[in-house]
């Protein structure tokens, strides 16, 4: 009995560990397919003056799995386009769909959707960079942490499992 | 959906109810600050309990009709207007956005008037027969403004191109085909091809060069640019079909942006569109 508790106290931190590596992982993975759709968006609507649902359609196409829920929000959203405004559905779609973004990211997704369809494609694609250098920002941050973190996370849960075992038996 | 339940999905949500119980209304108008209203012949009616016009409720407008794209219309917004699914147009006035001089936007909006369309099928049954008598030839609508030139001049093309004549239509404002992704939203015949949202001139340019019309439509001939590209269509053996602003034809000939189009004697035929109240009657003179 003894030793099960051992064990499942040690492998609950290393799940813990674990968890937040991978966590981390998905959060780049997010934030890559966002800034590849966001050019992509950009390039349709500052380039190519394509209405907005058309360049929601072709970031949708390529994005990774990540962000499915997101552009699926944003599809059933152009339905209500005249009740609601865009930048609500956007809002609402990265709010409910990107959880693991951090506040620092969502507020520059906000604020991207602020001026999206609502301005000349010059002054959009001026909201855009803007976001995408925030965006760049953390993604680096959390590609440099993800590259030497993810086993030190798990080795630092694990550590921390393997002492609370020994404490306390 | 009909054009007023089109025109009317384009004003906020609460004015809607409102809007729709206008049955004759031509036009919304919605200032800031003020009440929206109605047009109707030349009455302007406030709609019943609707509340003050906000610059809000503008963006949401603009919004609304072009799909939260303004982006897109922007070729046609620095002229002041969109046109929407439907044969709607929206027109708006505000801040006008210079670049090098000329118009390249509107901003800050403090107007709209959401334009009603209305394919008035028939209106130009009664004076057919005597603009194709002999042979179709170059025909001029003329009324006051409001009296019904586009919609006169959209049968016409229509009933001209179904009868077997190849149609060039350049519509410079979208007003008459009213094309929206492509497609007109407006019956404009079967033979008709439509180039949009560029110079008259330009247009009727690129028509004869490619669509090979044996008539050429445009509508209102209000600049010296319109005047050039009549004079550019006439000697290229196409019959032009134009309309413009006059209350008759005498009041036509004493505009000096028409003279050389009258001493030029380019129109055979005048059409004299006069409204009483909502009624419209129509006359063809003919001209030497």
């Amino acid at each position: 009995m003894k030793y099960l508790g051992a064990a499942l106290i040690f492998f609950a931190c290393l799940g813990a560990g674990t968890s937040r590596a991978l966590e981390m992982r998905r959060r780049v993975r997010i934030l890559r397919g966002l800034t590849a759709a966001l050019e992509v968006m950009k390039s349709e609507i500052c380039s190519r003056l394509s209405p907005l649902p058309q360049a929601v359609e072709a970031a949708a196409s390529g994005a990774p799995a990540e962000l499915a829920a997101f552009f699926a929000s944003l599809r059933r959203g152009e339905a209500d386009i005249g009740d609601r405004s865009f930048s609500d559905i956007w809002g609402a779609g990265c709010r409910e769909t990107l959880p693991a973004l951090g506040e620092r990211e969502l507020a520059a997704l906000l604020g991207l959707g602020a001026s999206l369809g609502r301005y000349a494609a010059e002054e959009q694609g001026q909201a855009f960079d803007a976001c995408a250098a925030i965006l760049g920002g953390a993604l680096r941050t959390y590609e440099t942490a993800l590259s030497g973190g993810m086993r030190t996370a798990v080795g630092v849960w694990a550590a921390l499992g393997a002492m609370t075992v020994i404490t306390l038996f | 959906m009909d054009g007023l339940e089109r025109a009317a999905a384009l004003l906020p949500p609460d004015m809607r109810p409102a809007a729709l119980s206008a049955a004759d209304a031509e036009e919304f108008r919605l200032r800031s600050g003020r009440r929206p209203a109605y047009l109707s012949g030349d009455a302007e009616t406030e709609l019943d309990g609707c509340r003050a016009v906000t610059p809000e409720d503008l963006d949401g407008v603009l919004e609304r009709a072009t799909r939260a794209s303004v982006h897109s219309a922007q070729s046609s917004l620095k002229n002041g207007f969109v046109t929407v699914a439907g044969g709607v147009r929206l027109g708006v006035c505000g801040s006008v956005i210079l670049s090098d001089g000329a118009p390249a936007g509107i901003r800050r909006l403090s107007g709209a008037a959401v334009r009603i369309p209305r394919q008035v099928g028939g209106c130009c049954d009664g004076t057919f027969p005597a603009l194709t008598d002999g042979g179709f030839k170059n025909t001029l609508i003329i009324s006051r403004p409001g009296g019904g030139k586009t919609t006169y001049l959209r049968e016409l093309i229509r009933r001209l191109s179904d009868s077997g004549a190849r149609v060039g239509l350049a519509d410079e404002r979208g007003e008459v085909a009213a094309v929206w992704n492509g497609v007109p939203q407006f019956d404009v015949g079967r033979r008709t091809d439509v180039m949009s949202d560029a110079p008259k001139a330009a247009s009727a340019e690129m028509l004869l060069r490619s669509m090979n019309p044996q008539i050429l439509a445009m509508d209102e001939i209000t600049a010296p640019g319109d005047v050039e590209a009549v004079f550019d269509s006439v000697g290229c053996g196409v019959k032009l079909l134009a309309t413009a602003h006059a209350g008759s034809w005498n009041e036509f000939c004493s505009r000096r942006l028409y003279r050389a189009i009258v001493t030029g004697r380019i129109f055979k035929r005048v059409v004299i569109i006069e409204a009483n109240g909502g009624a419209r009657s129509y006359s063809v003179e003919e001209k030497p």
